[in-house]
C-alpha cells in the first residue's frame, strides 16, 4: 500500500520548489507529513464508499500548458460577467476580466508578494489529510482574490476550470471577502469529451469577514473520466453570509469536501447541492457546518438523482460547539434512485455540545413516485415525459435557490 | 362506446373481478354502487390501465379498440379519464404546467396541433369559471396541501379541461361536504352531452340526487349482481345491500 501511494505523489515531485519563506515552510511541513500518510482507501472512515484504488493505475502525466482555445468552452449566457480562466490548472492571464476594485494575482505572484503569508494553510489543515498535504506540499498554481472592504461587485465572477487530456494537476486558491463586501463567484468545471482520465486536487480557502456576503456556485460538468478531489474550506465572521450551491452533473469520480467554520455570531450559511448523474459517475459530498459561536443559522439541502451505474455518497456533519448556544442548524438529504444499478450511501451526522439549540436533520432515499407516474400517464402524459416532469420538479427546489438568473437558465438547460 | 365482457382481474394472485359485463353508450350516465371490497375501485383502475392489476379473462372494447392493449397514456388519448379516489400530490409541478402538458400530449395523440400559451390560458379561465375553481390554485403545486374537497374539485376541473369521451368518477363524492358535492355534480351536468358518457362509482346514493343516472348497477364480490334505473339507488339507500345479495344467491 505504501508503495503505490508513494508512486502517486511522485507525479508531482517535479513541482518541488526552492523558494523560501512562509509558503515554502508550509510546503516542507506538508511534505514531511505526506511521507507518513497513505492514499486513502475504503478502510478510512471518511473514504468508506469512495474507492481510489484505480487512481494509482492511471497513467497520469503532470500537466503542461496546452494550446487549447478556452473560448470554445465559454458559456454564452454568462459572457457579460467577469472572468477568470484556468486550463489544466494554468491561469490564462490574457482572458482575465475583472473589475478594478478587486485585487487578483496568480498563486506564484501572490507568493512572491507575501500575500499568502499566514493565510495559506491556516484553515485547510494538512495533518492526517492526504490530499490537503499533497496539495500543500506542491502547490504553485491557482489564484489569490481579495474583495476589498465595503466593495460591491456589480456582476458575478465566473471562474472557468477547463480540463483537457490525461493530466494531473493541483490548484490552490485564496479568497478574501473583506468586511461588508458583496460578491458572487461561479466556478464552472468543464472538460473536453475525450476518454482520458485526469486528476485534479483543488483547495480553496475562503475567508469571509464581518458583514460580508459571498454567494458561490460550483457547476461540475466534466465530460470525461476526471478524478476531482475538491476541498472548500470556509471561515465566517460575525454577521457574514455564505452560500454555496453545488450542481454536479458529470465527471468520473468527484469528492467535494465543503467545510464551513462558523467563527462569528449571527452568521447565515447555506449549502445547497444537486447531483444528477449517470454512467459510472461517482459523486461524494462531505460537508461540515461547524458552529463555534452562538446565534448563527445554517441550512443545508442536498438532493440527488442517480441513474444507470452511478453512485452517490453524502456525509453531512453539523457540529454545535458548547459555546454555540441559540444555533439554528438544519440539514436535509433527499435522493432518488432511477436505476436498479445506482447506489447512494447517506450519513447525516449531528453532534451537539450546547443545550439551547434548534437542529434537525434527515435523509430519504427512494424511487420515482410510481403513483405520481401513473397519475400523469392516466392524464395522457407519456411515461418519458412524466419522468422528465418529476425529475425537473425534484431538481427545481435546488435550481430555484440559484439567485443569478442567467446561471439558473444555463443549468436548467443542462438538465 | 364501452363494452366490457366477462372481465376477470386479479392483484397479487387474488381474484377481485370475477366476470363483469357492462355496456355503456354515448350520452349515458351509469352508476356503480356496492359495499366496500366489492371491486368498484379495481374496475376503475383496470379501465385506466393500472399495471398492478392483471386481467386474466375477458375483454374491454372502447370505441372499437381493444383497450387492454393500450398503455394508460394511450387510453387517455382515446378519451378515457379517471377521476382518482385519492388524487396524487406532485410537489414542484404546478397544476397549470401539468394540465398544459397533459392536454397537448392528448392533442398530439389525436393528431391535433398543440395549444399555445394564450389559447391554453383562455380555456383554463373558461373552465375554472364553470367549476368555480380559484385560479390561484392553478399556480400551486398539483394537489399539494389541497384539502380533500379541493383535490376532488381539481379532478373534475381536469376532466373539464381534457374533455374525455368516457369519464370514470371513482368515489369522487366521498369526503365532500354538501356544497362541494353540488359543485362537482353541477360540473358533471354541464359537461354531459350526447357524445360522452360517465361511469360514477360511489358508496352513497347522495350524489345521485344531483346527477341523474340512466342506469344503476350493483357490484358485489367482483360481479354485477343487479342492474336497474335510478330508482334502484333509492331502494339501496333505504334497504341496504343485503336483499340484493340474497336475491343474487337465490
Amino acid at each position: 500500500m505504501t508503495e503505490t501511494s508513494k508512486d502517486f505523489k511522485d507525479i508531482f515531485t517535479p513541482l518541488k520548489n526552492s523558494a523560501s519563506g512562509y509558503v515554502q515552510n508550509l510546503r516542507q511541513k506538508a511534505l514531511a507529513q505526506l511521507q507518513n500518510l497513505e492514499l486513502p482507501n475504503t478502510k478510512h472512515e471518511e473514504w468508506k464508499y469512495t474507492p481510489l484504488k484505480n487512481l494509482v493505475k492511471e497513467p497520469f502525466a503532470l500537466a503542461q500548458p496546452t494550446d487549447l482555445n478556452p473560448k470554445d468552452f465559454f458559456v454564452n449566457n454568462l459572457e457579460n460577467f467577469y472572468k477568470i480562466v484556468f486550463v489544466n490548472g494554468f491561469l490564462q492571464e490574457n482572458q482575465t476580466l475583472l473589475p478594478s476594485q478587486v485585487e487578483f494575482l496568480s498563486f506564484q505572484e501572490a507568493e512572491k508578494q507575501g500575500k499568502l503569508d499566514n493565510l495559506l494553510g491556516s484553515i485547510a489543515k494538512t495533518e492526517n489529510d492526504y490530499f490537503n498535504a499533497l496539495n500543500t506540499a506542491f502547490c504553485d498554481k491557482g489564484f489569490y482574490l481579495r474583495i476589498p472592504k465595503n466593495t460591491k461587485i456589480d456582476k458575478p465572477i465566473v471562474v472557468y476550470h477547463i480540463v483537457s487530456g490525461g493530466f494531473a494537476f493541483l490548484q490552490r486558491n485564496i479568497v478574501l471577502a473583506e468586511t461588508g463586501c458583496r460578491a458572487s463567484l461561479i466556478n464552472l468545471y468543464l472538460a473536453d469529451s475525450n476518454v482520458f482520465s485526469s486528476f485534479t486536487s483543488e483547495i480553496s480557502e475562503i475567508f469571509i469577514s464581518e458583514n460580508a456576503h459571498l454567494d458561490c456556485y460550483k457547476i461540475q460538468n466534466e465530460k470525461n473520466q476526471n478524478y476531482r478531489i475538491d476541498t472548500t474550506q470556509v471561515e465566517q465572521k460575525t454577521y457574514s453570509k455564505f452560500a454555496m450551491t453545488t450542481i454536479s452533473l458529470d465527471g468520473g469520480l468527484i469528492r467535494n469536501n465543503l467545510n464551513v467554520l462558523i467563527e462569528g455570531e449571527h452568521c447565515e450559511t447555506y449549502m445547497n447541492g444537486l447531483s444528477y448523474v449517470k454512467n459510472k459517475t461517482h459523486i461524494d459530498h462531505h460537508t461540515l457546518a461547524d458552529h463555534r459561536k452562538p446565534n448563527s443559522y445554517s441550512n443545508e439541502l442536498y438532493k440527488g438523482l442517480f441513474d444507470e451505474n452511478s453512485t452517490g455518497v453524502f456525509n453531512g456533519k453539523i457540529y454545535v460547539r458548547q459555546d454555540a448556544q441559540k444555533t439554528n442548524a438544519y440539514q436535509q438529504n433527499r435522493n432518488v434512485l432511477l436505476s436498479d444499478k445506482a447506489s447512494i450511501y447517506t450519513k447525516p451526522q449531528l453532534e451537539i455540545w450546547a443545550d439551547d439549540v434548534k437542529c434537525s436533520h434527515g435523509a430519504t432515499t427512494g424511487k420515482l413516485d410510481e403513483a405520481a407516474l401513473f397519475y400523469m400517464r392516466a392524464r395522457g402524459i407519456s411515461e418519458a415525459e412524466a419522468r422528465k416532469l418529476l425529475l425537473r420538479a425534484f431538481a427545481g427546489e435546488i435550481l430555484e435557490r440559484i439567485e443569478i438568473e442567467e446561471l439558473k437558465e444555463y443549468v436548467k438547460n443542462l438538465i | 362506446m364501452l363494452s366490457i365482457e366477462n372481465l376477470h382481474a386479479q392483484i397479487d394472485n387474488k381474484a377481485i373481478l370475477k366476470g363483469i359485463n357492462l355496456e355503456i353508450k354515448a350520452g349515458e350516465i351509469h352508476a356503480i354502487m356496492g359495499p366496500n371490497g366489492s371491486g368498484k375501485s379495481t374496475l376503475a383502475s383496470v379501465l385506466a390501465g393500472k399495471e398492478q392489476y392483471e386481467v386474466t379473462e375477458g375483454s374491454i372494447t372502447f370505441l372499437g379498440k381493444n383497450l387492454l392493449e393500450l398503455a394508460p397514456e394511450e387510453r387517455a388519448g382515446e378519451g378515457i379519464f379517471l377521476a382518482f379516489q385519492h388524487p396524487i400530490e406532485i410537489p414542484g409541478v404546478t397544476t397549470t404546467n401539468f394540465l398544459k402538458t397533459a392536454l397537448n400530449e392528448i392533442r398530439k395523440y389525436q393528431g391535433l396541433d398543440p395549444l399555445d400559451a394564450v389559447q391554453f390560458l383562455k380555456l383554463l379561465k373558461e373552465k375554472a369559471k364553470i367549476l368555480q375553481i380559484d385560479e390561484s390554485l392553478m399556480k400551486r403545486s398539483l394537489n399539494e396541501g389541497f384539502s380533500g374537497g379541493e383535490k376532488k374539485r381539481n379532478e373534475i376541473f381536469q376532466m373539464a379541461m381534457l374533455e374525455p369521451r368516457l369519464a370514470i368518477l371513482d368515489e369522487t363524492d366521498s369526503g365532500l361536504d354538501i356544497d362541494a358535492l353540488r359543485i362537482v355534480a353541477e360540473g358533471v351536468n354541464k359537461l354531459k352531452n350526447s357524445q360522452n358518457a360517465f361511469l360514477i362509482i360511489t358508496h352513497f346514493q347522495r350524489i345521485l340526487d344531483y346527477i341523474q343516472p340512466d342506469f344503476v348497477h350493483v357490484l358485489y364480490d367482483g360481479k354485477i349482481i343487479k342492474s336497474g334505473g335510478k330508482e334502484l339507488a333509492l331502494e339501496l339507500e333505504e334497504k341496504g345491500y343485503d336483499w340484493v345479495k340474497a336475491e343474487a344467491v337465490a
